[in-house]
């Protein structure tokens, strides 16, 4: 009998002391992610609270003033010469910069995985630009691309003079709404610039994905008799897809942001030919006092990052669990 | 078997070397030129025939440079201590721990690491300026956090989970506690993930500009980004020292890159590509 007793007892102990490491777990678990939950609840998602707040006030002086007035901002930015042509040249930078940063980043990254001598080298030189700061970018492009003391003067040889940034032309200039709809010349020069710095980063990624993708694939649809450009677009190019989604949505969460980039090599320029959001919203915010204003800015561009990264974050999670 | 790349491929690749390295030499090149072989004729000749470190000389006698560069090495420096310290601690439960509403507590952190962060720069300005914060190394830690903190967790999640769940149970079954789990079993096997978070951390900071140029306008309490931004006057461009200093900033960051090239990338693409 006596041993059965104890048994049972030692399990009772057992079941408690489960129960309190259970309990313990929850509650340093719950300790471990507190400060890090409070920091961004207050100061992420509390102050996007206020900023949404204030873009329906009509706080657009030096005096806080949270009367509401709706839509009103929002209304007058859309028909807003500046803020029609930051819309125009955000959308224009972020195809090119795209387009670019994907082709020349996968280029580079078969190149790269073709077994070639001093990779490692290669791969550090490709990827150093992208950690700088796109100030350091701006600023030494901005001097590059100079039409008169940029490498325009090497090109004066051959006769050709592009104005890069400082060119107000916009190809095709469609007049539409109260802009000149098309892609402007001086953006062309901030994308050589932000593809510069940012191509490091799909070469890196395509790199991996290139590198997980098992040799015994290749080498079956090499003895099944396909061309090894119908193996790259058959089977290497839908297995890096998932890659390609996320260095698109990357690169465009970044092109709707852009500010540094842009404040440091043109400003808004001539006509706002290289304007974008970002800066219009800090130019109006801290130069103009116009918070209100500034505020529905900053929504739209929080707005129009959430419809990237929202469903790319939602289907991630699912792909995970 | 691959096929071994051929000629054609490595003349490819130097020109696109060449073009990838063509901004950082041209700037090294004009760094060491005289003022006068800046503009014209001269500005192509890529080895001048009177190099001079005048230039740099100028940027830290004329400008605080040297200040802009502590300034931001101590914003960055200590960004990066306690960030990493709350968020490894953080992705540590998140990774390892379950409880109820964990997913949306993921989704709605990870998200920030992708927002603007130019909409809360305005109340944050507010923020700082009513808690007499602005122009001070606070003022810029508390807004590099809200960035920072996101991203560490991001990645470090990614780190933690690779660490065999077995270690831990066997830890627990000897009666270790979980903090005592965490110091003893986890940190140790998790130095390189929290390394990688804090060197993309550090960088991060380093060349942040939004916050700096808003909240720190005194000459004092500038940080690097910014100096550079303004080294352009309202007439001239100072293009010999401008060369000058971003050479001397980018130096540190190649090093680093050379160093730590396998670590940075694997942090970067970490979480997007799965292995």
């Amino acid at each position: 009998m006596e041993p059965k007793v104890k048994s049972a007892m030692q399990m009772k102990i057992q079941v408690r002391k489960k129960k309190t490491i259970v309990a313990k777990d929850r509650l340093f678990s719950f300790l471990f992610i507190l400060p890090s939950i409070l920091a961004i609840a207050i100061f992420v998602y509390g102050f996007i609270g206020w900023t949404g707040y204030v873009s329906l006030s009509n706080w657009n002086s030096q005096i806080p003033d949270f009367s509401f007035a709706g839509l009103k901002n929002y209304v007058s930015l859309f028909h807003d010469f500046r803020f029609q042509a930051d819309l125009r040249n955000t959308a224009v930078f972020m195809i090119l910069f795209i387009v670019l940063v994907l082709g020349m980043g996968l280029m580079i990254a078969v190149f790269l995985d073709q077994k070639i001598k001093f990779e490692n080298l290669f791969r550090n030189i490709f990827f150093f630009p992208m950690a700088l700061s796109f100030i350091v970018t701006g600023v030494v492009w901005q001097w590059i691309l100079n039409p008169s003391t940029g490498v325009n003067l090497l090109m004066k040889k051959v006769g050709i003079e592009p104005m890069w940034y400082t060119s107000v032309k916009v190809i095709p200039g469609v007049e539409w709404g109260k802009i000149q709809v098309g892609i402007p010349i001086a953006v062309i020069a901030v994308v050589i610039a932000a593809v510069w710095q940012m191509t490091g980063f799909s070469v890196a990624m395509y790199l991996a994905g290139l590198r997980a993708i098992p040799d015994e694939v290749r080498e079956a649809a090499r003895m099944d008799g396909a061309t090894e450009f119908q193996i790259f677009r058959k089977i290497i190019f839908p297995l890096l897809l998932p890659i390609t989604i996320s260095v698109i949505i990357i690169m465009a969460h970044i092109s709707l942001k852009i500010f540094d980039l842009i404040y440091a090599m043109t400003g808004p320029g001539a006509n706002f030919v290289t304007d974008v959001p970002g800066v219009y919203m800090f130019e109006t915010t801290f130069r103009g006092n116009y918070y209100a204003s500034g505020a529905a800015i900053a929504i739209i561009m929080l707005l129009s990052v959430a419809i990237f990264i929202v469903p790319y974050l939602l289907s991630n999670r699912k792909g995970e669990s | 078997m691959k096929k071994k790349a051929g000629v054609p491929f490595y003349i490819f690749l130097v020109v696109f070397v060449f073009v990838v390295m063509f901004p950082f030499l041209w700037v090294l090149a004009s760094s060491i030129k005289p003022a006068t072989e800046l503009f014209g004729d001269k500005a192509f000749t890529p080895f001048t025939d009177h190099p001079t470190f005048k230039n740099y000389v100028s940027v830290f006698a004329n400008h605080p440079f040297l200040r802009y560069m502590w300034n931001s090495f101590v914003v960055a420096f200590i960004t990066t201590v306690y960030t990493v310290f709350v968020a490894s601690l953080a992705s540590y439960a998140i990774a390892r721990l379950d409880f109820k509403g964990k997913t949306v507590i993921l989704g709605l952190v990870l998200s920030v690491s992708m927002f603007p962060q130019i909409a809360t720069i305005s109340p944050i300005y507010i923020f700082l300026k009513n808690v007499g914060l602005t122009n001070s190394y606070m003022g810029l830690i508390i807004p590099y956090t809200t960035f920072a903190l996101p991203l560490s967790i991001w990645i470090l999640v990614t780190f933690f989970r690779k660490i065999p769940f077995d270690l831990e149970e066997a830890a627990k079954m000897d009666g270790a506690s979980l903090m005592q789990t965490y110091w003893k079993v986890i940190m140790p096997l998790a130095v390189p993930g929290i390394f990688t978070t804090a060197i993309l951390v550090f960088i991060a900071c380093w060349n942040e500009f939004l916050f700096a140029l808003t909240i720190n306008t005194e000459e004092k309490f500038k940080t690097v980004p910014v100096g550079i931004a303004m080294f352009q006057g309202q007439f001239t461009v100072p293009w010999g020292e401008i060369s000058a200093a971003t050479i001397i900033v980018t130096i540190p960051l190649v090093i680093l890159v050379l160093l730590f090239q396998r670590r940075i990338i694997s942090g970067l693409t970490s979480g997007a590509v799965k292995e």
